[in-house]
């Protein structure tokens, strides 16, 4: 890894606590220009609600998030635009706007900051859909697609401003494993070609694997592990046991 | 908990709760005049909104009208004074009925409505998707709802006046003998057009409640089908509590006007 890229995101002793229950107890993390960082954890250790503070979707009790060189936790909401328009966040269940279609959702960002014409718009958002292996789905509502169809929308929703840094929540979460190595293999193919920085957030050590130029393991609101795979599976404890408990490291 | 630290509790609750729609309040009324507003998307509430309640308020409000006047006739009866129903029924419609009801029931049918819409797209991550685009939710979910109250509340309330006077109107020449000539000349002997005022002047108050109440419930949702239907639930009940209790007030102002 080169020490000469800039770091894009720096999380700082980030503690939160919703009533008396504290889910995050000084995390810290610096991410480089174009690294792929997957954060591995328990259902319930946090890692959503940690993946929320970095682009500012959650304020943190104590601690700082900076990303882009943009103070987030600092930032007043209707400030926070602009910084947005840069990091994209892929919701765990695609999150796709009900009211709209599938062309209307891929439109939404480009109509709400850019000034492009309606020919434009349509033309990117068949771009894009393609790019996601989704050409000609325009005029379908979100309800009629599958949860694989609706994750690809949502990432096409996600590319449509071309941003710096992209946030996956639980990517794979809900996908038959064909479909979920299906999407893996999407957001690699994003990551190479955009040069994007990628923070994910999964417990599909399968993603971890393909995707993961370093892994950070969340327990009890606290990192207990950041380093390479091959380190991860090393360790001994609650690391080694969840990555091994993966199957692929047996 | 004993019963201090549970009353403790559900007042700090409540007062979280107050502050919470009060601060949506400040921050919704402010996006109300200052521009982009998508008019289309109001143009398309109004009509989910207002429109469609249209049939409803008038069926209330002619019933009413009906009873109203059935009801007055038997009390004015007995002071001899039958001949004076066109006064009360009108008075009576105008300032109260006419724009407390069609509150009451838009409240229900749209607060509800409102509430479960933006629950769903709370629980479901929707709102925050907005959030993470860039976007603006109460702009682009509130704003529009909210305008289409203020806009809608108010006709729907001059219709169910309208409603209302003709409902009483039946029962006077059909059971009371009276001609419709004599009931409108005794209508509008004492009926002023400040007392239209006072009944379209609460529903704009009234409209922006039943707004504020339903997207505040809707915006804090939690915890799937159930934390919505709960929510919906609530936005039902405190829209007609906050109705009949800011109707007390709004009217002791405005005849103190």
């Amino acid at each position: 890894m080169s020490e000469t890229r800039p770091v894009v995101v720096e999380v700082h002793e980030l503690r939160k606590s919703f009533g008396a229950h504290t889910v995050l107890d000084g995390v810290s993390l610096e991410m480089l220009r174009g690294e792929t960082v997957v954060v591995l954890g328990g259902s319930g250790e946090g890692k959503s609600v940690f993946l929320k503070h970095v682009n500012g979707l959650l304020r943190p009790d104590h601690g700082s998030v900076s990303v882009l060189g943009c103070g987030v936790s600092g930032l007043p909401e209707d400030e926070m635009v602009g910084l947005r328009r840069r990091v994209s966040y892929i919701f765990q269940q695609g999150a796709l706007f009900d009211s709209l279609t599938v062309g209307e959702n891929v439109a939404f960002p480009l109509r709400e900051h850019t000034g492009l014409g309606d020919s434009e718009v349509a033309r990117r958002v068949a771009v894009l859909l393609e790019r996601v292996g989704l050409a000609g789905t325009e005029a379908l509502a979100p309800s009629e697609l599958s949860g694989g169809m609706r994750k690809r929308v949502a990432l096409a929703r996600g590319l449509a401003l071309d941003p710096e840094v992209i946030l996956y929540d639980e990517p794979t979460a809900g996908l038959d494993p064909l479909t979920g190595l299906a999407i893996t293999a999407l957001i690699g193919e994003v990551t190479r070609t955009t040069g994007a920085t990628s923070l994910v957030v999964t417990h599909d050590i399968a993603v971890a694997a393909k995707l993961a130029d370093r892994v950070a393991f969340l327990s009890r609101g606290r990192f207990a592990f950041m380093g390479t795979m091959a380190a991860a599976i090393r360790q001994e404890g609650d690391v080694g046991q969840f990555v091994r408990a993966g199957g692929l490291y047996a | 908990m004993n019963v201090f630290g549970r009353l403790y509790d559900l007042t700090w609750r409540r007062v979280r709760h107050l502050g919470g729609v009060a601060l949506l309040g400040r921050a919704v009324a402010a996006r109300l005049v200052t521009p982009p507003w998508d008019a289309g998307e109001i143009v398309r509430q109004v009509e989910a909104m207002g429109i469609r309640s249209a049939n409803l308020a008038c069926v209330i409000a002619l019933f009413t009208g009906m009873v109203l006047s059935l009801q007055t006739a038997y009390t004015l009866a007995a002071f001899g004074a039958k001949l004076y129903i066109g006064e009360v029924v009108g008075l009576s419609l105008v300032r109260e009925l006419g724009p407390v009801l069609t509150a009451l029931m838009v409240g229900g049918r749209v607060g509800s409505g409102i509430t479960a819409e933006l629950g769903s797209m709370t629980v479901s991550e929707q709102v925050e998707a907005m959030r993470s685009l860039g976007a603006d939710p109460l702009r682009k979910l509130v704003v529009p709802r909210m305008w289409a109250l203020l806009v809608g509340l108010p006709l729907l309330v001059v219709l169910a006046d309208i409603a209302g006077i003709f409902g009483g109107l039946l029962i006077s020449t059909w059971e009371l003998g009276l001609t419709p000539g004599f009931y409108f000349n005794h209508m509008l002997r004492l009926l002023e057009f400040g007392d239209f005022l006072s009944g379209i002047g609460k529903s704009v108050f009234f409209a922006f409640a039943i707004g504020l109440i339903a997207s505040y419930n809707g915006l804090s949702a939690t915890g799937g089908a159930n934390g919505v239907g709960k929510a919906t639930t609530d936005t039902v009940v405190a829209i007609a509590i906050t109705v009949l209790v800011l109707d007390f007030f709004l009217t002791k102002l405005f005849l103190a006007l």
